[in-house]
């Protein structure tokens, strides 16, 4: 009998693992556990993305954009035909993405659903989430560079740095149990002061720069949170040390950081983990796969540019075998919670900004679910719905049953045949 | 060529958001634009510059093509000239309530907040606020009818329509902050409602800061604040006092190109344990000796180093409670040796707030708070070095000298005469031009191969060099826009074409060639363009937004914005003219394209050429748009002149410097300090003491209950009116004893628990807590609260069971509160 170690690998080297996955799906509904989040830019061009074909019997065609993700067809569902209600264009798109709008008076207060999950999944974790990023600090933060929000207005900003991801997920578990206690007692006495500071300068300002001071109390919280939970494995090698503003190194980045967020996930660290891949607007030059020209020049070349067409087609084959890639590695890994893979527990949800990038909207904007999703293997086609039904759909599916999110007058429900 | 600066500037909107005309129809009338503009948001620079300060998801929806493309919040972006209680600031020039309360009011400000939640149906549709559908018939009519009683019900002296939104009623808002204090929707709301109770119109727009009247006849003082330390700043204070750098952070929120806008700086989970990882490196490496300031490892040399070292950190004397809490950090790590005990002292100052964040509090004096000479110290040092003040500050402030405005000015020209401030100006450029791109903008290796990364790094240091020598030699905004004179490296010549220089970074003198001027550098050449071509757009909106301050709005939505297909029969100029006559596309492009054609004669790798390919090059172009500086002109060479001589240009050197040096954004009256200010500036250094003198410099407005700065009574209140600080309270040579635990199940009288809603979901609900000891002794809290549902997440906090009545306790680092000291905890529960 092989144990679950040599089944993962007998599995990663089988080259039908989708039918297998097939098999469990049918099984019975997988129970999402973690999320993942993974984004990539600028939008789309539909009929290079559009599988062909009807729900069940589609087909990724020879040469298109999702064509590499066909080993996994049968643990996917193909979303099309969402659109955003509360934000256009690019920067629109990217801050309506995750959060569809809402302000402070919503019921997410403008968060967006990673966020939102980690606050209510994670509150005891680690990390109540961890943002993982592939070139997203070069223009600095901003509404296009982030996709993430604590609340309206407050962005979530990635680690850049896979070694600085790895440093503060792994960099407080060395020395032996007693330099551990003591170091212990020293942060919290630190915490301590901190906080009291804090709450000294609380008092003697207004409102507006109070709420400053609270979201710094929060964020102690967070650190408090990670520093005083047990690590429940140990640390893998650290990642190389990389450049994380070179363009050339966002292969490795990228692979770096599915790594880490798949080990964040595996090791309980969190249940809710994002890796960003630039921002809308993004300058990066997929220069591996032969681009010369940005992702964001090319993303908006017309039907008759053949060339640039065909070279964002090229650029955008290899985000989803960087997609496939992810879907292994968490099929690989065992789910420490129970049997099974990651990949069975684990919600993943690929997403971009916008639709049609040359038209600069944010209509028809393409999703693909994958892993704990219900009856894998179908591609669901919607007429213009809110993109607010599948935020609702991924809350449900992680167990937080809510009808509506971010701006409730755009927001009614999940999406027909999910959740 | 000089002459120009000395003239004074005459009333102009420094900041504005233009609108785009949607039929071709470019939006000549710039004095007229942000009150469209205002609803014209996004203002995202499409290379990074940021976003302006407005809140996430409220970019506006598809289809509104014409001039209102984007509804994001622009965050006051219209600047006051604009918005607020301009109405032209004539007197008898008043506009009628229901015109001021459509336009200042509700289009600004209602329809993109209160109008969310504040309707029937809406979140808040139960309150007392339930506006009308603008639909409705008599809306506006309506609309004032349902305000008029929440305008003149005061709370705390402020009508509850004003309160509510600014965080300032004690019953707190649903919504949060939405209308900070100070801002020009604040100023506009306040006005609606003096008007509402009767006031007179003509009167009513004057509610809290002097009026914004663009002649400035009352300098306006600055809003209470906080400024977390920047980056830049964070990272030159720790170098200099600490001699060790704390390595990279995560980038903070740009807004109009800076990262040090004080809004926009908080501390996120994230940079919180980036800042502890780095104190607890730093303290370690530091070398000891340069900072302890004795050498017989006693606790009572742990004292004096938090006294004396805790002053450098903290910007100010330290107070008998930080020094308290600091020997309570010493005590614990001191069972490991004196060394390990100072050093987590360290690690403790270095995470506090009162060293991450610079105060600009003050102490209250009558109706206004003035700051204190340790805050001054700061503004001086970090507006002129970007790093903490030096000794000879923090002495000036200890003996309150830095009260007497001359002292400031003199201190002012001593930081101004040292290199550091030439350094300030160089990272200023770097963010005003953007060139701190320059390294990783990308390009095509195969078009540039000429192009490396050495050649970058010359260019960068090319335009630093030349900032940097104008700056220290009195040199103008025309010498930046035209200088003919080029610190140069002899490849760097080799790479433009241009002679050698005598020497590395010697001058060269590019008179008669078309190298003139910082426009025509290749850091900013290369950093506005694309990875293939010259990219006018790019260099167009360059000129609108970051030399002209007016910030476009986003391409609508449901565009086809493709770039101009290449076209080996076309120039670049020809398939953008055509690309660009769409009537939706042209209103803003008119604006942008003529600008960015007259740079056609450099490619991206910012290499002059004689032609496009095989197509000749025309320069001509236009400006439009402008207050003063609307005109034809052919070249490079005749956009930097006009530019050069240019009232707007001018007035927008300023309004940059102005954002940067007090990290606002555009929610103050920036108009009025530019008028303030721009007489005092004819070098482009004059403008760090023009900044000094001002009223910002020294006062503060904030609200009624309002505390002073910590250590507020243990400073100066005028020059050498207070001889010595009185010593701090000594601390106790042991911590403090606790008081004993509440006996069980009992509550604490005094302390006072407020419970705040955080989210919630159909099967739960996640809340904050808040309990605050309001006794006039230390006390160990334990509140009782009846909890809705069932515990499933517990923070900061013990509770006696997890459903029913549940009595809370803190935890060990929160349980013993001090009087008027507070702590939080919170919960999630299921229903």
């Amino acid at each position: 009998m092989l144990t679950r170690r040599q089944t993962t690998a007998a599995l990663l080297a089988a080259p039908f693992f989708g039918l297998l996955g097939k098999a469990r799906a049918q099984g019975g509904a997988p129970r999402a556990r973690r999320l993942l989040v993974f984004s990539s830019p600028n939008g789309t061009i539909h009929r290079h993305w559009r599988p062909q074909g009807g729900e069940r019997d589609f087909v990724f065609a020879e040469g298109s954009i999702l064509e590499p993700l066909t080993a996994w067809r049968d643990r996917l569902l193909v979303v099309d035909g969402l659109n955003f209600l509360t934000g256009n264009n690019h920067e629109g798109g990217q801050s309506a993405m995750l959060t569809n709008g809402g302000g402070a008076g919503t019921p997410t207060r403008g968060a967006s659903v990673d966020q939102f999950l980690g606050r209510r999944l994670g509150a005891m974790d680690r990390f109540a989430s961890l943002e993982f990023g592939v070139l997203t600090d070069i223009w600095g933060a901003n509404i296009q560079t982030r996709m993430s929000y604590s609340e309206a207005g407050q962005l979530v900003h990635p680690e850049a740095s896979p070694r600085r991801a790895f440093d503060r997920m792994f960099g407080d578990a060395v020395g032996g149990a007693d330099a551990a206690a003591r170091l212990r007692a020293l942060r919290r006495s630190v915490l301590d002061a901190n906080r009291a500071d804090l709450n000294d300068l609380h008092r003697r300002i207004g409102r507006a720069e109070q709420l400053k001071l609270e979201s710094h109390l929060e964020a102690l919280r967070g650190v408090e949170q990670s520093l005083f939970s047990e690590l429940s494995c140990g640390a893998p090698d650290a990642p190389d040390a990389l450049d994380p503003a070179v363009n050339d190194n966002v292969p490795a980045l990228l692979e770096a950081q599915s790594r880490l967020a798949v080990t964040a996930l595996a090791c309980g660290m969190t249940r809710v983990a994002s890796v960003q891949l630039s921002h809308t607007v993004s300058p990066v030059v997929f220069s591996w796969v032969g681009n010369v020209e940005g992702h964001h020049s090319l993303s908006h070349a017309a039907d008759e540019q053949v060339e640039q067409v065909g070279q964002f087609v090229l650029a955008e084959r290899w985000v989803a075998e960087q997609f496939a890639a992810l879907l292994a590695l968490l099929e690989a890994t065992p789910d420490p919670a129970g049997d099974g893979s990651l990949l069975d527990s684990t919600l993943v949800v690929w997403t971009k900004e916008m639709g049609d990038s040359r038209a600069h909207v944010c209509e028809a904007v393409p999703f693909v679910m994958a892993g704990a999703v219900p009856n894998g293997g179908r591609y669901l086609r919607y007429a213009g719905e809110s993109h607010a039904r599948l935020l609702v759909s991924v809350c449900r599916l992680l167990g937080v049953d809510v009808e509506t999110f971010g701006d409730p007058s755009t927001s009614v429900g999940g999406l027909a045949g999910v959740a | 060529m000089r002459a120009l600066l000395a003239r004074s500037i005459g009333v102009m909107a420094a900041v504005t958001l233009l609108a785009c005309g949607g039929e071709g129809d470019a939006t000549a009338d710039g004095g007229d634009a942000g009150v469209g503009g205002r609803a014209a948001g996004g203002g995202g620079e499409n290379a990074g510059g940021g976003d302006t300060a407005g809140g996430g998801g409220s970019a506006g929806s598809g289809g509104s093509a014409g001039g209102n493309a984007g509804g994001g919040n622009a965050g006051g972006g219209g600047g006051p000239g604009n918005g607020g209680s301009a109405g032209g600031g004539t007197a008898g020039d008043c506009e009628p309530t229901d015109v001021y309360f459509e336009r200042r009011v509700y289009a600004p400000l209602m329809a993109r907040t209160c109008a969310n939640c504040h309707v029937d149906g809406g979140a808040a549709g139960a309150t007392r606020l339930r506006l009308p559908r603008p639909d409705a018939p008599d809306f506006i009519a309506a609309s004032l009818e349902v305000l008029e009683p929440l305008a003149r019900e005061t709370v705390r002296g402020l009508p509850v329509l004003v309160a509510k939104p600014s965080g300032q009623h004690p019953g707190g808002h649903g919504g949060g902050l939405l209308v900070p204090p100070g801002s020009v929707d604040y100023l506009a709301l306040s006005g609606l409602a003096a008007r509402l109770s009767g006031a007179d119109p003509c009167a009513a727009d004057t509610p809290v800061l002097p009026p914004d009247d663009p002649a400035c006849a009352v300098e306006p003082p600055g809003l209470r604040g906080l400024r977390r330390l920047s980056h830049v700043e964070y990272t030159r204070t720790v170098r200099d006092l600490l001699g060790t750098d704390p390595g990279p952070l995560v980038p903070d929120r740009v807004v109009h190109g800076f990262d040090n806008i004080a809004s926009a700086l908080n501390v996120t989970s994230i940079l919180a344990d980036q800042y502890r990882t780095a104190a607890e490196r730093m303290a370690f490496e530091v070398d000891l000796g340069r900072v302890v300031p004795c050498g017989d490892r006693t606790r009572d040399c742990a004292l004096n180093f938090s006294r004396t070292f805790g002053r450098k950190l903290f910007r100010r004397p330290l107070t008998g409670e930080d020094l308290a809490q600091a020997m309570s950090v010493y005590d614990l790590a001191a069972t490991d040796g004196f060394e390990t005990g100072v050093r987590w002292i360290l690690v403790s100052m270095l995470q506090s707030p009162h060293f991450l964040y610079r105060t600009e509090l003050g102490r209250r004096d009558g109706d206004r708070f003035v700051l204190t000479p340790y805050e001054i110290a700061a503004e001086l040092s970090f507006l002129f070095w970007q790093t903490t003040p030096d000794d000879t500050l923090l002495d000036l402030a200890g003996t309150g000298a830095l009260l007497d405005p001359e002292v400031v000015e003199r201190e002012a020209l001593r930081l101004l005469e040292d290199p550091r401030s030439a350094e300030t100006m160089r990272r200023f450029t770097e963010r005003w031009l953007g060139t701190d791109r320059l390294p990783i903008v990308t390009r095509d290796p195969q078009l540039f191969p000429h192009l490396t990364a050495d050649v970058r790094a010359a260019m960068a240091e090319e335009t630093a060099r030349f900032v940097t020598g104008l700056w220290s030699s009195g040199g103008t905004l025309d010498d930046l826009l035209r200088s003919p004179s080029r610190p140069m490296t002899a490849a760097l010549a080799q790479y433009y074409g241009l002679p050698a220089p005598a020497s590395e970074w010697a001058a060269v003198d590019v008179s008669g060639t078309p190298y003139g001027g910082v426009l025509t550098h290749g850091s900013v050449l290369v950093t506005h363009a694309l990875p293939t071509l010259s990219s006018p757009i790019h260099r167009g909106l360059f000129v609108r937004e970051r030399l002209l301050c007016q910030e476009l709005p986003d391409p609508p939505a449901n565009l086809d914005t493709s770039p101009p297909p290449p076209d080996p029969n076309a120039s670049t100029r020809a398939r953008y003219t055509e690309h660009s006559s769409n009537p939706a596309c042209s209103g803003c492009h008119t604006l942008i394209d003529p600008i960015g054609f007259s740079f056609e004669h450099f490619d991206a790798s910012g290499k002059w050429r004689a032609q496009d390919g095989v197509h000749a090059i025309d320069t001509q172009g236009e400006i439009l748009g402008t207050t003063a500086t609307n005109a034809r002109f052919d070249g490079l060479g005749e956009l930097a002149d006009l530019l050069a001589e240019s009232e707007d240009v001018r007035a927008c050197y300023i309004t940059q410097w102005i954002r940067h040096g007090f990290g606002v954004d555009d929610a103050l009256p920036l108009d009025c300090y530019v008028n303030r200010v721009g007489p005092r500036v004819e070098g482009l250094r004059d403008i760090l003491p023009a900044l000094a003198g001002t009223t910002h410099f020294r006062e503060r407005i904030g609200g009624e209950a309002e505390l002073d700065v910590p250590g507020a009574d243990l400073v100066p209140t005028a020059p050498g009116a207070m001889p010595e600080a009185p010593e701090p309270v000594e601390p106790p040579s042991m911590p403090p004893t606790s008081p004993p635990d509440p006996p069980g199940g009992e509550v604490t009288p005094g302390a006072v628990l407020v419970v705040t809603e955080a989210s919630r979901w159909e099967t739960g609900y996640c809340a904050n807590a808040r309990v605050e000891n309001q006794t006039d002794a230390e006390l160990r809290w334990a509140v009782e609260h009846r909890l809705e549902g069932t515990l499933s997440n517990l923070w900061n906090a013990e509770g006696s069971g997890d459903t029913g009545r549940v009595v809370f306790r803190g935890v060990a680092w929160n349980a013993t509160l001090a009087p008027g000291q507070s702590a939080e905890f919170g919960w999630c529960a299921t229903l």
